[in-house]
């Protein structure tokens, strides 16, 4: 969680980012944040002054680029109630935008000083803390003599430090990983330089956020995944390492499914990650609706999100299967996100699902269908998005099923990426060829604290649910081949 | 133009330039600039030549009001358009051809004859 406020850090008010900055922004400093065009820097800022504002701050926001009535008409609503923190006093835009209808020339060398007594007397005259800088680079198209807008621009972040006031200023930059900025503007801001990436990775936008280096203290190294989500603002998602590798504990809780709940040594941890790997139709989803159906009966709010199948295929399903997930909806008792991940990126989806998190206070979660992902993401935001998700349900100690697709036959774990490793739990569906039959098989892989029940056993699929029977003593090579029958062997 | 017009007709009365002139106190380049404006205007005979100076230490709300950036700045207000000058103005001569004004003595030697 976040460090405690300390008098050396300024909290940005961005989640997240404040944990990778140790705290935020060093106070009475300077701090650059560079990107390229659109990685959301100016959305950064002002989240910046507006979660300044609502912690009783006051903040000036100097334009370079965009004019002010722009920035209200866009900025004009939580999170970002630019227009709001404005109407209310608690914010001052200094408008200096180029003059556009007036000709422009130099004649000899000039000063900023006009610029600068307009900062100076909005932080004076409404007692600022924050100030933000949006975005410099334009000075440089403004004026001709970039070495006098450098020189003033430096004159201008020592002034705004003799004022005692936290400074955020943004800049743009060419290439994602090429030089820190454009004009090299970051020379003289030297307290601190934040990188926001926007990159293009299997045709999907992926968005980082990096701190090159900030002044007086640790910050996290590295590239964090962040996402723009207009519910709740920029966030940055934490490295959830530290906690991934805590082993899970305490409460056992059903699985839904006595008999696995048998195998698993007497149920689920209660703050554990479970993975059910199968191929098509072989009873994921039924596993994850009985396991929201365990946490309905309880009266427990459930989280259910869909990335394979829409809200009415589920509730179909469900209901073949005996269980009403419609009437469980009505009631308040659970939550049913369908949603299409090639519509959107990891980040946000995973922005959205901490979002419901917070709001519904699940106890339990499940997502059926990260197959679909693995299809088509990269493996880094995939394995960002489960580490993300673990970590958040893992702090709230909220235990979660999920649920991804392996080929029809044959291939193990090892062909699932990053996810098995995560999971605290590794719960195998396959079929198997036995003489004269194909059938349904499960076992437990993997069963991270715990005891747990090594044998593959039969399941069948009835229309009051699943149902797992003995033991089936003549299979074999459930995890790397196809079955112990000839005809797939032969077929090598 | 009109201004051309009002200049030919009305004589020496009529202004034939409008300039307002943002400095910061005593500063070197405030200091030069206004050197550079009044060698300016002795060097329009016969053009009757407005400047307005503000010192934006005095009065800081002009720069916000004027939208200045750069000081020292000259803004030519007539003869039109509109335009601004930022730096310490070098000379009267560069700054007569920056605003133009070499343009207007011409026409006016030339008897106003030379409005385009």
């Amino acid at each position: 969680m976040s460090p405690p406020p300390d008098g050396r850090r300024l909290a940005v008010g961005v989640p997240g980012f404040d944990e990778i900055a140790d705290g935020g922004l060093p106070r009475g400093r300077a701090t650059l944040v560079v990107g390229t065009s659109g990685a959301g820097k100016t959305v950064f800022a002002v989240q910046y002054l507006v979660a300044g504002a609502q912690a009783g701050e006051r903040g000036v926001l100097v334009t370079f680029e965009e004019p002010p009535g722009d920035l209200l008409t866009h900025f004009d609503a939580p999170p970002w109630d630019l227009a709001g923190a404005v109407g209310q006093g608690r914010v001052v835009i200094v408008d200096a935008t180029a003059t556009d209808e007036e000709d422009h020339a130099e004649l000899g060398p000039f000063d900023l000083g006009g610029l600068l007594l307009r900062v100076g007397e909005a932080v004076r005259g409404i007692g600022a803390t924050r100030v933000v800088l949006d975005s410099v680079g334009s000075l440089f198209a403004v004026f001709a003599d970039a070495g006098a807008v450098r020189r003033e621009l430096r004159r201008m972040v020592r002034a705004l430090h003799g004022m005692g006031v936290t400074t955020l200023i943004t800049a743009e930059r060419v290439d994602e990983y090429g030089s820190v900025a454009r004009h090299g503007i970051e020379e003289f801001v030297v307290d601190g330089v934040v990188v926001l990436r926007n990159p293009l990775e299997q045709e999907k936008r992926r968005r980082t956020v990096e701190i090159l280096k900030l002044r007086g203290a640790s910050h996290r190294r590295g590239e964090y995944p962040f996402a723009i989500d207009a519910r709740r603002g920029l966030s940055v998602i934490p490295d959830s390492a530290i906690e991934l590798g805590r082993t899970p504990g305490g409460e056992r809780i059903s699985s839904g499914i006595a008999d696995l709940d048998r195998m698993c040594g007497g149920g689920l941890f209660s703050d554990s990650m479970v993975l059910v790997s199968g191929p098509t139709g072989s009873g994921k989803t039924l596993v994850v609706t009985e396991f929201m159906r365990a946490g309905i009966a309880r009266g427990e709010p459930g989280l259910l999100l869909s990335l394979e199948e829409g809200r009415e295929q589920l509730v179909r399903n469900a209901l073949s299967w005996g269980i009403d997930l419609g009437a469980a909806e009505d009631a308040g008792r659970l939550r049913i996100l369908a949603r299409d991940p090639d519509r959107m990126s990891l980040e946000d989806l995973l922005v959205q699902v901490r979002g419901e998190v917070d709001d519904l206070g699940p106890r339990r979660v499940a997502v059926d269908g990260l197959g679909v992902l693995e299809r088509t993401q990269a493996p880094r935001p995939l394995r960002e998005f489960v580490a993300g998700l673990a970590a958040t349900l893992k702090d709230r100690g909220v235990p979660a099923v999920l649920t991804t697709t392996s080929p029809l036959a044959g291939a193990g774990p090892a062909a699932e990426g990053q996810v098995p490793a995560i999971s605290d739990c590794v719960v195998l569906l396959r079929y198997v060829e036995t003489p004269g039959a194909v059938r349904r098989a499960l076992t437990v892989l993997k069963m991270r604290g715990s005891r747990h029940d090594t044998s593959i056993r039969e399941f069948v699929i009835t229309g009051d649910g699943m149902h797992i029977l003995d033991p089936l003593g003549e299979v074999s090579g459930l995890l790397w081949a196809p079955g112990p029958a000839g005809a797939a062997e032969a077929a090598r | 133009m009109t201004g051309d017009a009002e200049a030919r007709d009305g004589g020496g009365d009529v202004p034939g330039c409008r300039l307002r002139l943002f400095v910061t106190g005593g500063s070197l380049y405030s200091r030069r600039a206004l050197a550079t404006v009044a060698d300016l205007r002795d060097r329009l005979p016969g053009l009757r030549c407005e400047v307005e100076v503000v010192d934006l230490l005095e009065h800081p709300d002009r720069a916000g009001a004027e939208r200045i950036m750069a000081t020292p700045t000259l803004i030519r207000l007539e003869p039109g358009p509109t335009r601004r000058i930022v730096g310490d103005l070098r000379d009267a001569d560069s700054l007569m051809v920056v605003l133009e004004l070499d343009l207007l003595l011409r026409e006016r030697a030339a008897g106003g004859g030379a409005v385009a």
